[in-house]
């Protein structure tokens, strides 16, 4: 529906917990993050048009370890709009959002870590008339889903491992 | 002189002072404002493939807000937006026949009314300022989609084909519109 629609790059930071709930399933973990996620797109049309959101994000993840330095993960992350550049745009934008995680993560065991993931959008940021050239309201619009893609370094605080079981 | 100077700054933030309504961009196509009832004081549409935007601004006493202007005795409503296109002075008109309107709340009756601009029930007027030419509606319509009588607010849509007597014709496309409190000449007070 938007039209001249390019992507952004834009950072994201926080902080992970990673817990691990079953004592027969050591390679399968929990991964709980609290991020800063600066999101968002641009239109190109005579001008640049840029579109900055920033969102508190709560990815909830199951971390499973193929091998001692690599882990695949999945899940989902919650995301509540905090600001944005858009004049009145929490009025214009819906303030939560959901998406669904896919990801993988080198090195996890040692301090420094790497990792990569892709967040896709299942509400859209959205609601909005649709309307015509002549003015007329022709039902509504819900769209614009955060599609993104992210690589990052996390550095571990604590290397103690946080066990769910006795 | 220091005192000249602040007298002569105070003189021009007053009165060279622009009053700008609240732009909200359209989240389809940010060039427009977003279709609001909020009053924001704004107005947009595409001419052709320019884009005409609402300007107020005010010089000393003199100001550009956006003017309903009533014409009870020919039974007609005239709406008013100055703006600008490509930053070159433009202004679009609509003239609504039939209309029963002495004051701003008559307008609650107009409410989720299209009028057609077509000439007999209404026309929609494209004014180039820049090179004086004057597009009158062909087709098209005014839609007065919400009128809130309590806070003063009127909001709406608008689209028409216009020509000019060289036979030049445009298209006005995407037309919004969301005022607060619009200057009303020939507005019989409510107390009466």
């Amino acid at each position: 529906m938007l039209q001249n629609k390019n992507a952004i790059a834009s950072y994201q930071w926080g902080l992970s917990f990673q817990y691990f709930p079953f004592k027969r399933l050591e390679n399968v973990s929990v991964i709980n993050e609290f991020l800063f996620n600066h999101k968002g797109y641009m239109q190109d049309f005579e001008t640049d048009y840029h579109f900055r959101f920033n969102y508190l994000s709560f990815p909830i993840l199951i971390n499973y370890s193929l091998f001692s330095d690599l882990s695949i993960q999945s899940g989902v992350e919650l995301s509540k709009l905090s600001s944005t550049n858009v004049t009145q745009g929490r009025r214009t934008y819906n303030n939560f959002d959901m998406g669904l995680v896919f990801g993988m993560s080198c090195y996890d065991t040692r301090r420094v870590s790497f990792y990569s993931r892709i967040t896709y959008g299942i509400t859209p940021m959205l609601d909005y008339y649709r309307i015509d050239d002549l003015g007329n309201f022709a039902g509504e619009i819900h769209d614009l889903k955060n599609v993104c893609i992210s690589v990052g370094v996390k550095f571990k605080f604590c290397h103690e491992k946080i066990h769910l079981y006795r | 002189m220091k005192k000249y100077t602040y007298i002569v700054s105070l003189l021009l933030m007053f009165g060279l002072s622009s009053c700008e309504g609240i732009f909200v961009p359209d989240p389809i196509d940010p060039r427009l404002p977003k279709y609001t009832e909020e009053g924001n004081d704004v107005a947009g549409a595409f001419v052709d493939d320019l884009f005409w935007k609402s300007v107020v601004e005010c010089h000393f006493s003199v100001t550009d807000e956006p003017q309903l202007m009533l014409l009870p005795q020919k039974d007609s409503l005239i709406l008013r937006f100055y703006g600008s296109t490509l930053d070159k002075s433009a202004s679009i008109e609509f003239y609504l026949k039939g209309s029963k309107v002495t004051q701003f709340s008559d307008l609650a009756a107009w409410e989720g009314k299209k009028i057609l601009l077509n000439g007999i029930s209404g026309c929609g007027i494209y004014n180039d300022d820049e090179t004086s030419s004057v597009f009158r509606s062909q087709s098209g319509q005014f839609y007065l989609k919400h009128v809130d009588i309590t806070r003063k607010i009127i909001s709406g849509t608008f689209g028409f084909t216009a020509i000019d007597n060289t036979g030049k014709i445009i298209k006005i496309k995407s037309g919004r519109f969301d005022y607060c409190d619009p200057k009303i000449r020939g507005e019989s007070r409510e107390d009466e």
